[in-house]
């Protein structure tokens, strides 16, 4: 641990008048913006006019956020597949801006299905906007090294990063560049890290052991490290704390942008100049209650961002919009999982994130992958893919008893379990995640 | 307010990657600006023009190589998508194919064509989507033996090469003096680089050439191990579109082989 202090005052933030503004601000801005992106979505993207089209809305109709709530119609993922394929649209309806306007096409992580191509247009970073904000609090600076430990997302990362000043060392998401990576922490003392995997956090002892060295050494120079792909269990975030590494979660804003925490890790920022974020009943339109289990729902607020309007993340999150001990008053949210992963078993609920910490209780599964079988919601037995260390010495059949036993304990079903080596489950993902359901 | 585009400072060093596995490669801004000139050129010789789309298939930690030739695509007008060099990422590479009229794909390795056949589906027919693809060594080999004739495209220590139509393999001679007499080519930087670049030795074996019956310019590389024969380019609507250079560009010669004979 770097030892590093945020300055008090207007200096801890990148953004001082954005990231502090009074909510009865935030929504006049937002309100101002929405009625800016709304006829350029509907113009631009077939997908929003058609959506709206049917449901007989048009952005005339809007002259207000509670028109907007009231009428817009949603989008969700299925949608935009089902439209792309009706249409051979290769955007899904999604292309921001004329044809010819375009710099690069990006993809999704594909973690929940196939990838979905994300068009970039001229005037925007490849990035996206990044991570500037979130750098900063986390004290990166002009001049500072930075860790990039990423995949797939060219730009993504370490252009904010450059843009503050700071100056990126590359490496892939893969734990055969984690020897690399140490050797690079020691020599060039970046000030943090984007970004680290649940997968990364089980390798890195083993490789620190092989190389003879002290993560404690290496990651004594980072303010903060980025973590982000999947929930990180308990025993790996105590691992992480044993090398005084403070972890920075975040995780995507429906495909618009993302949520990061702060140093007060209470909930992860999402910044509200950039997206509207609605957080409605699972099963419906309604708002849910401040800081209570809801439905992520987002629509860009730039124009030159994806033309999501009202779109269904199906992620699972409890959100506050209470301004937070950092002082920022953009809203905070905490993913819980995806509405699609859950399975309901003798009436009682189980997400992924249930079976977590039960996994990773016994030794030759700690790295915590592991699939839920789910041909449908409701199901009769909760049915569970868990990889397992291939060298491991023990009978697999008592490593599936001791699973079982922790599972049940732990969520209070028994279930059946399929053990697989590990690396038969890291084929099947990005490299920092893999999906966390599977139909069979 | 602060934009979130503009940049807070700009440091003279753009960013850290790597070369042959673990060697630090720190690149300059300056050395990204003139990297990314050499990749202008080297794509329209390869025939890419506005409107067309490119896929480059690279390591993350390869950004300081391919990162001049993503934002050289962007200057031409081009657009460009990206993928990383292992089996996962196969159904991206797939995906991209499908989706997108890809006018160039660079960078595919072995480890491409094995994640495409772990989805049951044959390199050879994926690849041959693209009017022209570049493949790494090893890959270059599995794709002719499928059918498709694919270009060279390789790492000789930091800089990029690129076969050209009479297999030879070329760097941005602005910024890379190669040497070698038919045992291991060494690379030089030619100018005051970041990084310091003389005499590496890049592992490959070959005869350096100063000038290539290809018509593109400076040094070329023939590569030591027995070129194969030259596919035949001509696909169903003639030979292999090199595809016209824009006006004023650099010199073209003939592209490299590519799509499906």
């Amino acid at each position: 641990m770097s030892g590093y202090v945020p300055p008090a005052g207007p200096e801890r933030y990148f953004d001082p008048p954005v990231e502090t503004m009074a909510r009865a601000d935030i929504r006049a801005e937002q309100e101002a913006r929405l009625l800016e992106v709304l006829p350029h979505a509907y113009e631009r993207s077939a997908l929003v006019r058609h959506t709206w089209q049917q449901a007989g809305v048009h952005p005339r109709d809007i002259s207000t956020l509670d028109d907007f709530t009231e009428r817009a119609p949603f989008l969700d993922k299925d949608g935009i597949r089902r439209f792309a394929q009706q249409t051979d649209d290769p955007y899904g309806g999604l292309h921001p801006t004329a044809a010819g306007d375009l710099q690069a096409v990006m993809s999704t992580s594909g973690t929940t299905g196939t990838p979905t191509l994300l068009p970039i247009p001229h005037g925007l970073p490849v990035s996206g906007l990044g991570f500037n904000r979130e750098y900063w609090e986390i004290g990166v600076r002009p001049d500072d090294f930075l860790a990039v430990v990423l995949f797939t997302f060219r730009g993504c990362g370490w252009q904010s990063a450059q843009r503050i000043g700071a100056v990126p060392i590359f490496f892939d998401h893969d734990p055969a560049e984690l020897a690399r990576f140490c050797r690079a922490a020691l020599e060039r003392r970046p000030t943090s890290m984007f970004m680290l995997s649940g997968y990364l956090v089980a390798m890195l002892p083993s490789v620190a052991e092989r190389e003879g060295l002290d993560l404690v050494d290496v990651f004594s120079s980072f303010h903060g490290v980025i973590y982000g792909g999947e929930p990180l269990g308990a025993r790996a975030r105590a691992a992480v704390r044993s090398w005084q590494v403070e972890l920075f979660d975040h995780t995507a804003l429906g495909d618009v942008a993302w949520a990061m925490e702060c140093r007060e890790h209470d909930g992860m920022h999402y910044p509200e100049d950039l997206a509207l974020v609605e957080h409605l009943s699972v099963d419906g339109a309604d708002p849910a209650p401040d800081g209570e289990l809801g439905e992520l729902v987002v629509t860009s607020l730039d124009p030159l961002l994806s033309p999501l309007v009202r779109f269904r993340s199906d992620d699972l999150v409890r959100l506050t919009r209470r301004t937070c001990g950092c002082g920022r008053t953009h809203g905070r949210l905490w993913p819980v999982g995806r509405r699609g992963d859950e399975v309901v078993v003798d009436g009682r609920t189980v997400l992924p994130v249930d079976v977590w910490r039960a996994v990773e209780t016994v030794p030759e599964s700690e790295a915590a992958l592991f699939q839920v079988v789910r041909p449908a919601r409701q199901v009769d037995r909760l049915r569970l893919r868990i990889g397992y260390d291939a060298a491991a010495r023990r009978p697999t059949a008592d490593i599936a008893g001791d699973l079982a036993a922790a599972v049940s304990a732990e969520v209070g079903v028994e279930p059946v379990i399929e053990l697989v080596p590990n690396e038969d489950l890291l084929r099947l993902g990005p490299p920092h995640k893999i999906p966390r359901v599977a139909r069979a | 307010m602060r934009s979130l585009a503009d940049p807070v400072s700009v440091p003279e060093l753009w960013g850290v990657g790597l070369y042959d596995a673990d060697v630090p490669y720190p690149v300059s801004q300056r050395d990204v600006d003139r990297d990314t000139a050499g990749a202008s050129a080297a794509l329209q010789r390869l025939g890419v023009a506005a409107g067309d789309h490119v896929l480059f298939v690279s390591r993350f930690a390869e950004a300081a190589q391919f990162w001049p030739f993503e934002r050289a695509a962007v200057e031409l007008g081009a657009v460009f998508s990206c993928a990383d060099t292992g089996p996962g990422e196969a159904a991206r590479v797939a995906l991209f194919l499908r989706l997108l009229p890809m006018s160039l794909v660079a960078g595919v390795t072995p480890a491409t064509l094995a994640g495409l056949r772990d989805l049951g589906l044959h390199p050879g027919e994926v690849l041959g989507a693209a009017r022209l693809v570049l493949a790494r060594p090893g890959a270059r080999e599995e794709l002719a033996a499928e059918g498709l004739s694919a270009g060279r495209i390789d790492l000789l220590g930091p800089a990029v090469a690129i076969g050209c139509a009479a297999d030879r393999l070329h760097v941005d001679g602005a910024e890379w003096v190669l040497a070698g007499d038919g045992g291991r080519v060494a690379v030089s930087a030619r100018h005051d680089r970041a990084a310091a670049v003389a005499g590496h030795d890049t592992g490959v074996a070959g005869r350096v050439l100063d000038r290539c019956p290809c018509g593109w310019p400076g040094q070329a590389v023939e590569p030591a191990e027995p070129a194969e024969p030259a596919e035949p380019v001509s696909g169903p609507a003639g030979p292999a579109p090199a595809g016209p250079a824009p006006a004023g560009s650099a010199p073209t010669g003939s592209a490299p082989p590519g799509g499906r004979p």
